[in-house]
């Protein structure tokens, strides 16, 4: 019963993780960082993606204070900023964030204030949803892991 | 805002007259160096008309002076003959006359003088003159007058029995001598016994005839009897015959008489004119010359009448030398105006008139048209000058309206993510809908504006056509799905997987085409396909070929309902995607890939390649009225099209000036109720052999090389979307066989299973079954076969089972997996990512099964060369720091993480341990190139201490001693950077976040001799 449990969530989860590529939130690295993770390090993927949100809130809200100070947004800064998310966020395959990222990055070369704040916008609610998901999936995962957690070792 | 509008609305006013007026000043310019002769001389044309009608009116006067002096000089010639020919006459009839009277003088004297007695008496005389008067027409009458002097006078008078008289019969004076008339014609016989010395000029005239031997005549006077001019023709008659050449005293001496006669001129005259033709025309006068102050007329009126302009003079020789005559001959009516010359010159000044008028009226026709030409040309100037202001503004305005739009959508979708209610969030996200499509209009307007302005220029960047094609589907999946459309990309083998060109333009054009399909596609597929062009040809011509060989094959009566072997089974409007043509494209490409090396390389040498991208659709068609006009802009099928499918029918007039600066063109063909097919050939270029190799890198990057060497059996119904499929997995690496039902499918793996127990070499690892395929089969079958599995005992190495669908409900879902396919189902449309991601994830969570031969070598390859290793890893971004050891500790390296250059630059204080350093690039304070610097700095002084040696060795000792490999990790890879890499004294560069194969290649560099010894 609780094997099939488990067989239930990982058909959950990876339908989750197909919705996810489909929509293009996710791309293969993130498959690659799931490969990463193994015995050794059987939560590397869970706690990168908890540095990466907690890096990534922080850059958001730096990134918005940057922008909300009115007289003068330091574009170079923001720039530097988004490099790091933008680096972040393809580590761990969140792809659309990525992607609005670059463009805000554009924007900011351009010193497009206007085009930064859109870009911001769209940038949070990216982030939200990822993050969301992503605790959807790991919720996913924890259960999964819980319900699994009696065969684990027998396979092994 | 209001104050920036205004700015700019001025601006823009400016622009619009500034660019107007220099438009202006060039068509001035313009119309001035395209003046005619005519348009410069326009002026003048009155006065050239003016000009021109005097000329011809002098040309036709002259014209009518040059006949009409013809005329009178034919007229006058004509005077001069019929004069001449009068005189001529009149000369010749008088000299008869006077010969005549010579003859009578020569009778008398013969027989009156010579004979004795006398021959002759008045009787004689009378009756022989009056019979021999026919001879003398001219004369009135003839007499003769004795010479007597005055001695005989006596003698005479008693002969005679008469006294001699005077002329006015009186009794004559005594003179010298006398001439009494003796002999008379009857006519004038009353002269009888007259002295004809007794008239003064009578007398003169004797004297002079006696003297000269000649005839001789007096001045004309009125005759006796008739009234009539004439004149008194004297002859001389000699007693003795005289000398030769007597003497004017011999003549005297020898003189007897005198014959006389009176010539009637008037009446000869008129008798010789009317004699003539032509009497009437002329009016001839003769006059007497011999006074030449006082001509003396002799016949004519004296009044002058008639024409007194032409006058011609002919001159008489009557014989007598003392009197000169003269005949004056002139026209009676004056010169008649001469018809034709004034008709001739008439019809020239008319006609002349007429070719002036003409030319003036063409002229100032060519001056209109010129003008209005000219007008036309401003106005054309001007109305592009509009042209362009329009898209300027368009262009502004759109931009203008395009950033307040971003701060509307940001702000909606913030609201959204807010608590609302149901209804709140229908409108929040309408309007955000709303706005997006104005945004995307927006868009659409700034790009045709560009496009128009020539201000687009596309890009030349390598991009890899494949992914952008899955990023293009994977946007309309959603909508394709659930309208249960098919949507599916196929590439040729022979497009290279990199190109270059410009990828954002070329997405849109697909991302367009595909839009329109998916908007208009209720039912069916949408197809993109994209090959080279000349195998378009190719496959065009075998698909020539099946036509000729059976047309019947095109489709295929199936269960009632008509088949298409197209991608869906729905008829498509171009028929080159279905399977007829599309297997020979994709046997055509097996060919090519088993056989010949050397196509390929010509291929590749050329420097462009021309791709051929059709989209199929199986929608709506285009109304054949409307397909002319698809590609202009603002164009729509219909009226009512908009207002059912929306849209502004911008994007297809964008995708072809898109496709037309790649230089390509767009067409399509489409069949009402049918579908379309646009297809367009776009020239991109060949990516460079290093460039090429480098993209190669980071596009396998995309797709996990974990699945080569895998066999997949595809089992579906339709040949196309069965070769799509496999064109997916083989862009894995997968080898994939299809069946084209369960049924067979199972078969062949039955046979083969029982054949090899192993299984091994021929054993499907994966089985995709199309969804149509498995409802129908699986009433008998998908029971059955699992079983065959089972008994086969080869239940540990069942291929995965998984399902593809376009859209499946969750009954199916269930079925499905109740009926095998427990593993997963991919949702269409397939993309190699998200296949590769779904395999994955059915097959990487088997990864502790016998995976391990299957997994490609590079891995453990890495594993073998880091193992042991102690690396550095420098990067500020902790995600990165994280996921970066991560990756370098699963292939055994010992990790060390940095979080800026300085830290590196500590760690790395010689002498360390560190086998190898990751640097990352772009790093707050100290970038890698500046630590990498700095390291490198470091260790040659160093290296420099501990050699300490000469010059010579210091080359082999740098590399000998101090020299930590140095990697940069980027997320560009721009070739740039890569320069800029080496130059600071880096060893290589990853591409971040890792791919395997790509770090295996960049670690295979310094690792090379170590894993045989760690190993």
């Amino acid at each position: 019963m609780l094997g099939l449990g488990a067989d239930r969530l990982r058909a959950d989860m990876n339908r989750l993780l197909a919705l996810l590529f489909h929509q293009g939130v996710l791309d293969e690295q993130f498959l690659q960082l799931q490969q990463l993770q193994d015995e050794s390090s059987p939560n590397f993927v869970s706690e990168v993606v908890n540095i990466y949100f907690h890096e990534s809130e922080k850059l958001l809200r730096n990134l918005r204070g940057l922008l909300m100070d009115r007289e003068c947004s330091d574009y170079k800064k923001m720039g530097i900023h988004l490099n790091q998310f933008i680096g972040s966020s393809s580590s761990i395959g969140a792809k659309r964030v990525r992607n609005v990222c670059v463009a805000f990055r554009a924007a900011s070369e351009q010193n497009n204030r206007a085009g930064c704040l859109r870009a911001l916008e769209l940038l949070e609610h990216e982030y939200c949803y990822l993050k969301n998901k992503m605790h959807e999936l790991f919720q996913l995962e924890q259960q999964r892991l819980l319900a699994a957690g009696v065969r684990y070792p027998m396979q092994n | 805002m209001a104050v920036k509008l205004q700015q700019i609305h001025h601006q823009h006013h400016h622009h619009h007259h500034h660019s107007v007026a220099v438009k202006v000043n060039e068509q001035q310019m313009g119309t001035k160096r395209g003046y005619t002769f005519i348009q410069a001389h326009r002026a003048w044309l009155p006065k050239f008309l003016l000009l021109w009608v005097m000329l011809v009116a002098f040309i036709s006067w002259m014209i009518y002076n040059g006949m009409d002096a013809d005329n009178k000089v034919r007229r006058k010639e004509v005077l001069g003959s019929m004069c001449d020919q009068r005189a001529r006459m009149l000369q010749d009839q008088f000299s008869v006359s006077v010969n005549h009277v010579h003859a009578l003088a020569i009778l008398v004297s013969t027989f009156h003088y010579n004979k004795n007695p006398s021959a002759i008496d008045q009787e004689t005389f009378a009756e022989y003159t009056a019979r021999t008067s026919f001879e003398r027409p001219l004369l009135s009458g003839v007499a003769y007058a004795q010479r007597v002097v005055d001695s005989e006078r006596k003698e005479f008078e008693r002969q005679h029995g008469w006294t001699i008289k005077t002329m006015e019969k009186e009794r004559s004076p005594i003179r010298d001598e006398y001439a009494p008339v003796i002999f008379s014609q009857e006519t004038v016989s009353y002269i009888e016994s007259l002295d004809m010395m007794s008239g003064e000029e009578d007398r003169e005239n004797i004297l002079k005839a006696r003297a000269t031997g000649k005839a001789v005549l007096t001045s004309p006077f009125r005759l006796l009897g008739s009234h009539h001019l004439g004149v008194v023709l004297t002859f001389p008659v000699y007693r003795s015959k005289l000398p030769q050449n007597p003497t004017v005293a011999q003549r005297i001496e020898a003189s007897a008489g005198y014959l006389g006669g009176a010539f009637d001129v008037e009446s000869l005259v008129e008798n010789l004119l009317g004699q003539l033709a032509g009497n009437q025309a002329i009016l001839v006068n003769v006059y007497d010359v011999t006074n030449s102050s006082d001509p003396l007329i002799m016949y004519g009126h004296q009044n002058q009448d008639g024409d007194m302009s032409l006058v011609h003079e002919s001159k008489l020789d009557f014989g007598d030398p003392f009197r000169k005559h003269q005949m004056i001959c002139r026209y009676h009516e004056k010169a008649p105006t001469s018809w034709t010359a004034l008709t001739t010159a008439f019809l020239f000044f008319v006609i002349g008139l007429l070719v002036g008028y003409i030319l003036y009226g063409a002229a100032i026709h060519i001056v209109k048209v010129e003008d209005d030409f000219h007008e036309m040309q401003e106005l054309k100037v001007r109305a592009e000058a509009a042209d362009v202001a329009k898209s300027q503004f368009l262009a502004t305005v759109s931009h203008e309206i395009r950033t307040p739009m971003n701060g509307i959508l940001g702000m909606l979708a913030l609201l959204l993510d807010t608590d609302l209610s149901s209804t709140q969030r229908d409108y929040a996200q309408t309007a955000q809908a709303c706005g997006k499509a104005l945004i995307a209009l927006i868009n659409e307007v700034l790009d045709r504006a560009k496009i128009e302005a020539g201000k687009l220029e596309l890009e030349a960047v390598p991009f890899d056509l494949q992914s952008i094609l899955d990023d293009v589907l994977s946007l309309f999946s959603e909508k394709s799905r659930n309208k249960g459309i098919e949507l599916a990309v196929f590439v040729s083998d022979k497009v290279p997987d990199i190109v270059l060109g410009d990828p954002g333009r070329f997405r849109q054009i697909i991302t367009n085409l595909v839009g329109n399909s998916v908007k208009f596609t209720e039912r069916g597929h949408i197809f993109v396909k994209v090959h080279l062009d000349e195998h378009a040809k190719a496959t065009t011509f075998a698909k020539a070929d099946s036509c000729l060989s059976g047309g019947s094959k095109e489709s295929v009566i199936m269960s009632g309902a008509r088949q298409f072997k197209t991608l869906s089974g729905f008829e498509a409007a171009d028929d080159r995607n279905s399977w007829e043509a599309f297997k020979h494209l994709v046997a055509d490409e097996e060919f090519q890939s088993s056989g010949s090396l050397n196509v390929l390389t010509t291929n590749e040498a050329s420097e462009s390649v021309t791709l051929m991208v059709s989209v199929e659709d199986t929608g709506i068609g285009i109304p054949l009225h409307a397909q002319d006009r698809v590609f202009m802009p603002f164009m729509q099928a219909d009226s009512s099209t908009s207002r059912n499918y929306g849209g502004t029918g911008i994007g297809l007039s964008i995708s072809k000036c898109l496709v037309e600066l790649m230089g390509g063109h767009i067409n399509f063909i489409s069949r009402p109720q049918v579908g379309s097919t646009f297809s367009f050939t776009a020239a991109f270029g060949r990516c460079k052999k290093n460039a090429f190799n480098k993209m190669e890198k980071r596009n396998s990057e995309d797709l996990p090389s974990s699945f080569r060497g895998l066999k997949a059996m595809v089992v579906d119904g339709k040949p196309v979307r069965a070769a799509v499929t496999r064109y997916h997995l083989k862009r894995l690496g997968i080898v994939a066989e299809v069946a084209s039902s369960l049924k067979v499918a199972a078969g062949t793996w039955g046979k083969n299973g029982s054949l090899t127990s192993g299984g091994s070499s021929t054993q499907p690892d994966i089985v995709l079954v199309e969804k149509d395929s498995w409802i129908s089969g699986e009433d008998g079958c998908s029971s059955v076969w699992p079983l065959d599995w089972k008994q086969s005992g080869l239940v540990f190495k069942l291929p995965k089972m998984i399902l593809l669908a376009t859209n499946i409900s969750n009954d199916e879902f269930n079925k499905a997996k109740a009926s095998g396919f427990a593993d997963t189902v991919i949702m269409k449309p397939l993309r190699a990512s998200m296949v590769a991601a779904c395999l994955q994830q059915v097959l990487g969570l088997g990864k502790k099964r016998p995976q391990g031969k299957d997994v490609p070598n590079g891995s453990s390859f890495l594993r073998s060369l880091l193992c042991g290793k102690k690396i550095l890893v420098v990067d500020d971004n902790m995600v990165n720091r994280r996921v970066a050891a991560g990756a370098l500790k699963k292939f055994g390296a010992n990790v060390e993480c940095a979080d800026s250059g300085k830290t590196a630059l500590k760690l790395l204080q010689l002498p360390h341990s560190f086998d190898a350093c990751f640097m990352d690039i772009q790093m707050p304070e100290m970038d890698g190139f500046e630590a990498t610097r700095r390291i490198r700095q470091m260790e040659s002084v160093a290296n420099d201490q501990i050699n300490g040696q000469s010059m010579v060795e210091e080359g082999t000792a740098k590399k000998g001693e101090w020299h930590v490999p140095i990697l940069a990790m980027t997320a560009d890879v721009i070739h740039a950077t890569y320069d800029e890499c080496l130059k600071c004294g880096m060893d290589g560069y990853v591409s971040k976040p890792f791919e395997e194969e790509n770090l295996y290649q960049a670690v295979a560099k310094f690792f090379k001799a170590k894993p045989i010894s760690d190993s």
